[in-house]
């Protein structure tokens, strides 16, 4: 039986895997257009990253575009599975007959 | 279905899977956004330009070519550096070297060092030759990364060599109705019909 991930299942930490699942492998999203995409504040997607980072879902990357500081974000092999675990179990839940 | 620290599952869950589609939503739309059709919509304008300034003005409409490829390389240059500060990918520098030298042979080593046709319609045939090598970027982009773009270029290269030997008397005007407005096309394609 599939089991809800306790750390994925956080309803903004959910909304940020579910955003970085969409992208393509190796591919990377700024850390402000994700916020604004996810209308967060820094402070809560910043929070919420560093626990998603702590439990190996996804990669935080400094760097600078010119002389502008970036922080890009990518959603790792072992989020990915955690995500599509823990929407299967969701999944379970929600529909008729699910979980059973 | 256990999960620590949750009393009451089913509300939350809902909750949280409405979340999960809007938050997909939302980055579905953004990544759509990332797509290559900018770049379709700005060169397939630039070339039926082209075409319609050769069928009427013919070689004389070179400075305008000059001019309209200079625009198209700027806003493609701005288009590249916007979206790699959203969206990004790490470069794969053996593509880059592969296109680099591609381009090198194409524009430079060809045209400048082997020369250029002297003939009564080498003004179309150059014209021809010049689209024909970012099809062929197309291509190889296309075998390294992703299909569409191999269709396009295959596809509108065998459109502009049909134009150039077979259609050569109303070349501007086949270039314009089957390369230059099946490349805008196609960028309404990978915009809203490509998963």
């Amino acid at each position: 039986m599939a089991e809800l991930d306790s750390i994925i299942h956080q309803p903004v930490r959910l909304q940020i895997m579910a955003a970085l699942s969409e992208l393509a492998e190796r591919k990377e999203v700024d850390f402000s257009f994700l916020r604004t995409k996810l209308g967060l504040t820094d402070g809560n997607l910043g929070a919420h990253l560093i626990t998603l980072e702590g439990a190996g879902y996804l990669t935080i990357k400094k760097t600078f575009v010119g002389r502008r500081p970036k922080t890009f974000l990518a959603i790792t092999a072992q989020g990915r599975q955690a995500f599509a675990a823990h929407v299967a179990a969701l999944e379970a839940i929600i529909k008729p007959g699910g979980g059973k | 279905m256990p999960l620590k620290g949750t009393d009451s599952k089913a509300p939350v869950c809902q909750v949280g899977a409405g979340e999960t589609a809007l938050s997909r939503t939302a980055m579905r739309h953004a990544i759509r956004a990332h797509y290559g059709h900018w770049y379709l919509w700005i060169w397939g304008l630039i070339w039926l330009a082209m075409a319609l300034l050769g069928h009427f003005l013919g070689p004389s409409a070179t400075p305008f070519f000059n001019g309209l490829c200079l625009i198209g390389i700027t806003s493609s240059i701005l288009i590249g550096f916007v979206q790699g500060g959203q969206i990004r990918a790490p470069l794969d520098r053996r593509f880059l070297a592969a296109l680099g030298a591609f381009i090198l042979f194409g524009y430079f080593v060809w045209p400048v060092v082997l020369g250029s046709p002297h003939r009564a319609d080498a003004f179309i045939r150059l014209f021809g030759y010049s689209a024909l090598v970012p099809m062929q970027a197309y291509v190889l982009a296309g075998i390294w990364f992703d299909s569409y773009l191999l269709w396009i270029g295959l596809l509108i290269s065998c459109s502009i060599l049909l134009g150039l030997f077979i259609f050569s008397a109303i070349f501007w005007l086949w270039f314009a109705a089957f390369a230059a407005v099946p490349l805008i096309l196609s960028g309404f394609y990978v915009r809203y019909f490509m998963r």
